[in-house]
């Protein structure tokens, strides 16, 4: 017989794969949206995005609850602290996807921009992103997260790429430039979307290790990626509460 | 870095034939509380007397290995057990006021010692009863039964008749389990308060209250030591799965 | 099936109080037969003056007298010896050891002794031996020690109510909590010292209904002091640990049985008795008495 408390942490587990689940197939479905310029499937994301909200309200009180009634320590302690972050990195990442869908009608004219762009290659990154997402959320195997890392790495040179050719086909088709700046803003949230991915890879490795890794990054502007890839590992704590105030 | 107070080095404990320790080594820092839990018959309640020798009066106890306070061995056999006492006082599950006054429980401790002065005797007193949080509730009732009190306030009661023979370290052996929540949260405050001033160490089966109150935390099983660290780092990233489990509650 | 319980209920509850009723009866009936047969003869005279004719007239005040005297003496030697015994036992030994176990049987054994054998041991061992002995060494051989006397009757008297004081304080230590013990212990106070301000308090009234039952028998028995220091009359009373001394039981054992005129003396029986009973219950009194008052300072 199974006590209340680990069913209760079942529910959870359960939720968020679902509501990864969710987010996932929202984000693919918005690189489909802006490929083949679907208005229809835009609607569609913008729809869903209800179920995502209601979701997430539902981990964040599953969370409240097990905090208060019971007093989880060690990895379920762990375990619940980052559930309630990776559920909101995840709905955070759900608004961008909707983000994305509301741009898409925007982009029905001018369409040789977007061909332009060879978009493909990130997109079919982005979508193995939120496989490599759903995946760990579910097996909280940390070594998926040097894949999420380097794959986060590859998108965000690529996205640095795309934005500055961007730039330089508005500088000589000015006509172009409504569509332009809506592509620009689309790359900041796909940028966005990936950043909210990592953060869920850390926090897995949290729930698992009890470490804190910090996956930073700094792009420069001329293509240069200069990766800082720090692993703060902060174990057993051996300074007194007062050492620590200071 | 806490220099250690009290350090067992191998200490293993046969009641008879049967094994209640296994080779415990444990470091007790100066003016922290440390706690120690683990399951019923863990060994936890048995390693707390080895520090003040109180398992002496068990018969056909055997000891081996040391007990190391201030860096003397304390099971030499030129070490004179009534003197420790002195310097490690221990408040008990039960609270076991003597059948006298306030006062005289109190006194009992420095009179022993040989204090008579009337006027220090009271010092001493109301220092202590002061010092353990109930001097409001008792001034005014110095010369009544002890036993009259209620159960936390004679908790506290024996809490100052230890702080009266001034230890160094206080054991205390499960405190708070046979008082109500109010009377446990009052005697977990007052140990906050007295760890500026002595070295404690207090066994308790209650793993919230260890949470709480103390600064590291030992876990014994079937009388191992099987980890031992800072109470955060237990209680949030434990490096041993024994200790995770029994903490979550799958076991025990 | 609820009838028969009923009825062996009802039976059961009928059956008891006819025993007690019987037994309340018995004790009246002695009661009434020897008030009755002494009422004439008790007054205070009787109880003050020295008996005079041979027993058939006068007082039996010495009887009271070496009575008190012998318990006195008596509770002195018994009861500190007893106490310490009890502690012993349950404080300083080991359990089972041979030595506790020795003691226990001693203990049992000294209890179920028939009370005669008291006294021809207190003939052999303290008038012959002892006093013999004393005589021997301080007197030369003069005879002082090894004859009959009150302190060798009271501590005839002391080995045979030595059990009953032992087991008494024996029960109370063991009931005090080892908590306390340790707790004295954990404060730094030596074993002795927790004995002495924790423990032997604590015992204090069950030292007290020791003293009281040791009393009560020793106020009674006559066949321990038969040989060793009873008398039937003397003209003085004990005024030192070396003479003989009068006491109630001894006093209506001879007169009933001895005596030159049996049935003259056959009231004064009775109002000794009477004494006698008023004594015992007088003194039983006054200890509970005082170990009430204690338990209620407590």
């Amino acid at each position: 017989m199974e006590r209340h408390f680990e069913m209760e942490l079942e529910k959870l587990n359960v939720r968020l794969k679902k509501m990864a689940g969710i987010v996932a197939i929202q984000v693919n479905s918005a690189m489909k949206a802006l490929m083949e310029g679907d208005v229809e499937l835009a609607k569609q994301i913008i729809e869903q995005d209800r179920k995502v909200d209601k979701l997430d309200n539902k981990i964040d009180k599953l969370c409240q609850r097990i905090f208060a009634l019971s007093q989880p320590v060690a990895t379920d302690l762990r375990f619940i602290m980052s559930s309630l972050k990776i559920n909101n990195d995840l709905e955070r990442m759900g608004d961008h996807a909707v983000g994305i869908a509301y741009k898409i009608e925007t982009l029905i004219e001018n369409r040789e921009v977007i061909s332009l762009l060879n978009l493909g290659e990130v997109v079919a990154d982005l979508n193995k992103l939120m496989e490599l997402m759903v995946a760990i959320i579910e097996q909280r195997n940390v070594n998926l997260v040097k894949e999420i890392f380097d794959l986060s790495t590859k998108i965000q040179f690529k996205l640095q790429t795309l934005s500055a050719k961007i730039i330089e086909e508005m500088a000589k088709k000015s006509e172009i430039i409504v569509v332009a700046t809506n592509l620009m803003l689309i790359l900041t949230q796909l940028e966005r979307i990936e950043a909210y991915t990592t953060n869920i890879a850390e926090s897995v490795v949290f729930i698992v290790e009890g470490k804190l890794v910090k996956h930073a990054k700094l792009v420069k502007e001329n293509s240069e990626i200069i990766d800082f890839t720090e692993n703060i590992e902060i174990g057993p704590d051996t300074r007194t509460h007062q050492e620590e105030e200071q | 870095m806490a220099e250690a107070k009290i350090r067992s080095r191998n200490l293993t404990l046969h009641y008879g034939n049967k094994m209640a320790l296994d080779n415990v080594t444990l470091d007790i820092h100066a003016k922290q509380v440390t706690a120690l839990i683990g399951p019923s018959g863990c060994g936890k309640s048995t390693f707390l007397r080895t520090l003040n020798r109180m398992n002496d009066l068990i018969p056909f106890v055997k000891i081996s290995g040391e007990v190391l306070v201030d860096n003397y061995n304390i099971y030499e056999d030129k070490v004179d057990v009534v003197n420790l006492r002195k310097k490690i006082g221990m408040v008990f599950q039960k609270s076991n006021p003597f059948a006298k006054s306030v006062f005289e429980n109190i006194a009992y401790g420095p009179k022993i010692n040989g204090i008579k002065d009337k006027k220090k005797l009271t010092e001493i007193v109301e220092f202590s009863l002061q010092r353990a949080a109930i001097w409001d509730e008792v001034k005014d009732r110095l010369n009544d039964s002890a036993l009259g009190l209620s159960g936390g306030q004679q908790q506290r009661l024996c809490i100052a008749r230890t702080i009266a023979i001034n230890p160094e370290i206080i054991l205390m052996d499960e405190p708070a389990s046979a008082l109500d929540p109010i009377s446990t949260s009052k005697i977990e405050e007052l140990i906050f308060q007295l760890k500026t001033d002595y070295t404690i160490v207090i066994v308790t089966h209650n793993m919230q209250q260890a949470a709480r109150v103390s600064d590291n935390t030992a876990f014994f099983y079937m009388g191992e030591l099987v980890e031992f660290g800072r109470t955060k780092s237990i209680f949030t990233v434990p490096s041993k799965k024994q200790t995770e489990d029994y903490i979550t509650g799958r076991f025990g | 099936m609820r009838k028969m319980q009923k009825i062996t209920g009802g039976l059961m509850v009928g059956v008891t109080t006819i025993s007690v009723m019987l037994i309340i009866a018995i004790i009246l009936v002695i009661l009434v037969v020897i008030i009755n047969g002494g009422k004439e003869y008790f007054s205070w005279e009787f109880l003050t003056a020295f008996p005079e004719d041979g027993m058939t007239k006068g007082g039996i005040f010495p009887a009271i007298y070496g009575t008190a005297l012998l318990v006195l003496i008596m509770s002195v030697a018994a009861v500190p010896f007893g106490t310490i015994t009890a502690i012993y036992l349950t404080e300083y030994a080991r359990e089972n050891s041979f030595l506790s176990r020795t003691i226990r049987f001693a203990i049992k054994t000294l209890a179920m002794v028939p009370s005669i054998i008291f006294g021809l041991f207190g003939l052999g061992f303290f008038i012959k031996f002892v006093g013999g002995g004393m005589d021997q060494a301080f007197l030369g051989g003069q005879l002082k020690w090894a004859q009959p006397n009150i302190l060798w009757a009271s501590l005839t008297m002391a080995l045979l109510t030595l059990p009953v004081v032992i087991v008494s304080v024996e029960e109370s230590l063991r009931t005090i909590p080892r908590e306390l013990r340790e707790a004295s212990l954990a404060l730094g106070a030596t074993k002795w010292q927790t004995i002495l301000r924790i423990i032997l308090p604590g015992a204090r009234s069950s030292i007290l209904t020791g003293t009281i039952l040791a009393i009560s028998r020793g106020a009674g028995e006559v066949a321990p002091i038969l040989f060793t220091g009873a008398a039937y009359y003397l003209a003085t009373l004990p005024v030192s640990v070396s003479d003989q001394f009068m006491s109630l039981g001894y006093h209506i054992y001879i007169m009933s049985t001895q005596s030159s005129n049996v049935d003259q003396t056959l009231p004064i029986q009775f109002a000794t008795t009477m004494v006698l009973l008023l004594l015992t219950f007088l003194l039983n009194f006054t200890a509970i008495i005082i170990r009430a008052r204690l338990r209620r300072t407590k």
